[in-house]
């Protein structure tokens, strides 16, 4: 993915279109591009999902460990993210090349799921054991950075929605828990309130969502947000070297709720396809 | 027809010979990758050649291109630069190339100043005489090849003057450079074309 | 722990093997070409529940020694972190850098690499899910991927594991097979139109007496992994040209 150069002309050309809701494929400032779900791909994983947008491709995959909780919160489960970036999406990537950016991933996932009700789902025996979930994220293929974060959450919801926890007896003989063997008593996660990242991207007067490089190349700055399906905002960050000025900012924000929500429709909807099938 | 690497074509012998993406081995010919296959017929011996899929090939600069580079710095002796275009295809990833000093200009070799002729961030023609350790060895010792597009110390785009001067069009300051003869495309109009082809780069 | 029974014979003369397969039987084979458009050249392999990714970058310049005669390959080989049922630390890997200099090796017979002298080609290799043979099935996926680049290369260059459980010699190991104690398998690279050996590695014990039927095996299960990927390329090149 190297850095994309343009001209002054392409850049002016590309930011006068913006201007008036014109991008250079044809969309508006707040359509996205299509995005492809797979699940259930990995069958050593618990739970997994495949994103593929036009040239941005992730892998999310979820195992699970029993731990005893953290001894400040006894009720909740515990969520661990890793994120890769495979020599596959560029060679600058090989070995720890990729590492400036998945910690960034990394925290901002962490950050965003810190208090997630999801947590409360995962307890098995309330100070003793809980479920302990790590994520994968592998990105195979990236376009721009900051349609990055926004796929790489839609894997991960996906790949929480798909996942199968199997149910756990506490066994009075023995006096300790069970994990069920039988393959079909499985527990399914709530995901409702999982958040969902949006980006959105100052390209000359307007916000954008899901940029192209080239877009991205003349853009000014990004915030990035942490939404859930309530609206809530659980974490932002603002992304890259421009300025932004505070008032567009603030129009911004009922658009944002829209996006995020139609978003984890989206989700729900394909996710829900594939349990029916 | 189409072929995969390791078909093998036909006999190799005084009628028969081998084109681009084949390989010979033993007395055949084999295909050496993916795609359809060619047969050029002359008058006496017939060429085989693959047309690799997407119709591409891959290109890596080889002695006698003329390529477009960009300066990128200059030492003492030789200048550094990065092979950006071969020919007509530009390369995803740049090459790393030198100018010695001794290659800059045709005459007077030994009297040139590389301060005086290139600066760092200019678009060059040149032509690969060699390979080397620290890249490939280019030569701009012609009247066509040599500076292209260069920017003045204030930023702005300059206009050559003559073979050893730029000029600066908003503030009129001259700067030398070894600039490069582009061809005059010789129709009615050769005065419009040869402005059209300074700013084509 | 180890009570399973790895190969069961019936009635039958043929016996079955733990998935159900005859002992010469390989597992099912999908490959695809062209996956990433950002990569010169990419495919993607699934051998039985195993799934590989490669890509390919290159001819281009080197970073650091260059060669003048050829271009130097260079190969990287990664088990993703959940691959395998149990999760895994990606940087310490020596089994992952033994693997990638076996292929760096394959691939530098293989590619006509005096065709582009001081450069540099790139093969990374990504396994997604791992059900055994990813030797193979890396092998595999490079060629096709640096077919699917246009880079100039001898042949398809095809591999497949084999190994010997109860004294019969079986082509395509799984991963229950191989991580059963006692199972020798061995994995053959080969270009085939020569019957050339490009690699050859085995582990376990294989009597010499053995070892014979074993390559054999391998060869041919080389034969079916080869025929599935030349339909593959020639389905993609006529699609390409329509």
């Amino acid at each position: 993915m190297a850095e994309l150069k343009l001209s002054e002309g392409e850049k002016c050309y590309l930011i006068n279109g913006i201007n008036d809701n014109f991008r250079i494929d044809g969309r508006s400032c707040w359509d996205r591009r299509e995005i492809e779900l797979e699940n259930n791909l990995l069958p050593s994983c618990v739970g997994s999902a495949l994103i593929r947008s036009v040239n941005c491709s992730v892998i999310a995959g979820v195992k699970m460990s029993l731990v005893s909780p953290d001894s400040g919160r006894p009720g909740k489960g515990k969520i661990e993210f890793f994120a890769d970036i495979s020599a596959n999406a560029d060679p600058l990537f090989e070995g720890r090349g990729g590492q400036e950016m998945t910690v960034e991933l990394v925290r901002f996932f962490e950050d965003s799921f810190k208090d997630c009700s999801l947590l409360d789902c995962l307890t098995v025996v309330e100070g003793k054991q809980v479920w302990c979930l790590s994520i994968d994220i592998l990105i195979l293929e990236i376009g721009a950075r900051a349609s990055l974060y926004d796929l790489c959450s839609i894997a991960v919801k996906a790949a929480l929605y798909d996942t199968r926890l199997p149910k756990v007896y506490f066994n009075p003989d023995i006096m300790d828990i069970e994990i069920s063997e039988d393959p079909f008593d499985l527990m399914q996660l709530d995901v409702s309130k999982v958040p969902i990242f949006v980006t959105v991207t100052r390209i000359g007067n307007n916000y954008t969502i899901d940029p192209t490089q080239e877009e991205e190349a003349s853009s000014i700055a990004s915030l990035l947000f942490s939404v859930d399906n309530c609206g809530t905002l659980l974490h932002s960050k603002k992304l890259g070297h421009g300025s932004l000025h505070c008032y567009p900012i603030k129009e911004l924000i009922p658009k944002i709720s829209e996006v995020a929500l139609e978003l984890h429709n989206f989700i729900d909807d394909q996710c829900k396809s594939f349990t029916s099938r | 027809m189409f072929c995969v690497p390791g078909d093998r074509l036909c006999v190799a012998d005084d009628k028969n010979l081998g084109g681009r993406g084949t390989f010979l081995k033993g007395s055949y010919i084999y295909a050496a990758l993916a795609g359809k296959v060619n047969i050029i017929e002359n008058k006496d011996e017939n060429i085989f050649e693959v047309m690799p899929h997407g119709n591409f090939v891959r290109k890596i600069p080889q002695v006698g291109d003329v390529v477009t580079c960009q300066v990128e710095k200059i030492v003492s002796n030789q200048c550094k630069c990065l092979i950006k275009c071969i020919a007509d295809s530009v390369l995803k990833q740049p090459f790393k190339a030198i100018i010695r000093k001794e290659d800059v200009r045709a005459t007077d070799k030994d009297n040139v100043e590389l301060y005086t002729c290139f600066r760092p961030g200019d678009i060059i023609l040149a032509k690969i005489i060699g390979l080397s350790e620290s890249g490939y060895l280019l030569s701009t010792a012609s009247n066509e090849f040599g500076v292209v597009i260069a920017r003045s110390e204030n930023g702005v785009l300059m206009v050559p003057v003559s073979w050893t001067e730029m000029m600066c069009p908003e503030f009129k300051v001259k700067e030398t450079r070894k600039v490069a003869r582009i061809a005059i495309e010789s129709d009615s109009n050769a005065s419009t074309s040869s402005k059209q082809s300074n700013n084509n780069f | 722990m180890e009570s399973r029974i790895l190969l069961e014979s019936t009635s039958v003369k043929t016996p079955f093997r733990i998935d159900g397969r005859k002992p010469h039987e390989v597992r099912s084979l999908t490959c695809r070409l062209g996956v990433f458009q950002q990569a010169d050249g990419s495919s993607y392999v699934k051998l039985g529940n195993t799934q590989v990714l490669a890509t390919v970058y290159g001819p281009h310049d080197t970073r650091g020694k260059s060669n003048p005669e050829k271009s130097i390959i260079n190969c990287k080989f990664r088990l993703s972190t959940f691959s395998k049922s149990t999760r895994r630390n990606l940087h310490r890997d020596i089994r992952s850098i033994e693997i990638s200099n076996n292929l760096t090796q394959v691939f530098d017979s293989a590619i006509l690499t005096e065709l582009y002298p001081h450069s540099q080609i790139d093969i990374y290799l990504e396994v997604v899910q791992s059900d055994g043979s990813d030797y193979a099935a890396c092998i595999n996926a490079a060629s096709l991927a640096i077919i699917d680049a246009g880079i100039p290369i001898k042949d398809v260059v095809c591999a497949c594991s084999a190994g010997f459980i109860d004294n019969q010699p079986i082509t395509d190991i799984n991963a229950v097979e191989e991580s059963s104690n006692g199972t020798p398998i061995l994995t053959i690279g080969m270009l085939p139109k020569d019957k050339q050996i490009l690699s050859m590695e085995s582990s376990g014990g294989i009597h010499l007496d053995n070892l014979n039927d074993v390559m054999d095996a391998a060869i041919e299960g080389c034969k079916s992994v080869l025929f599935i990927m030349k339909q593959t390329i020639l389905n993609h090149i006529q699609e390409l040209k329509d």
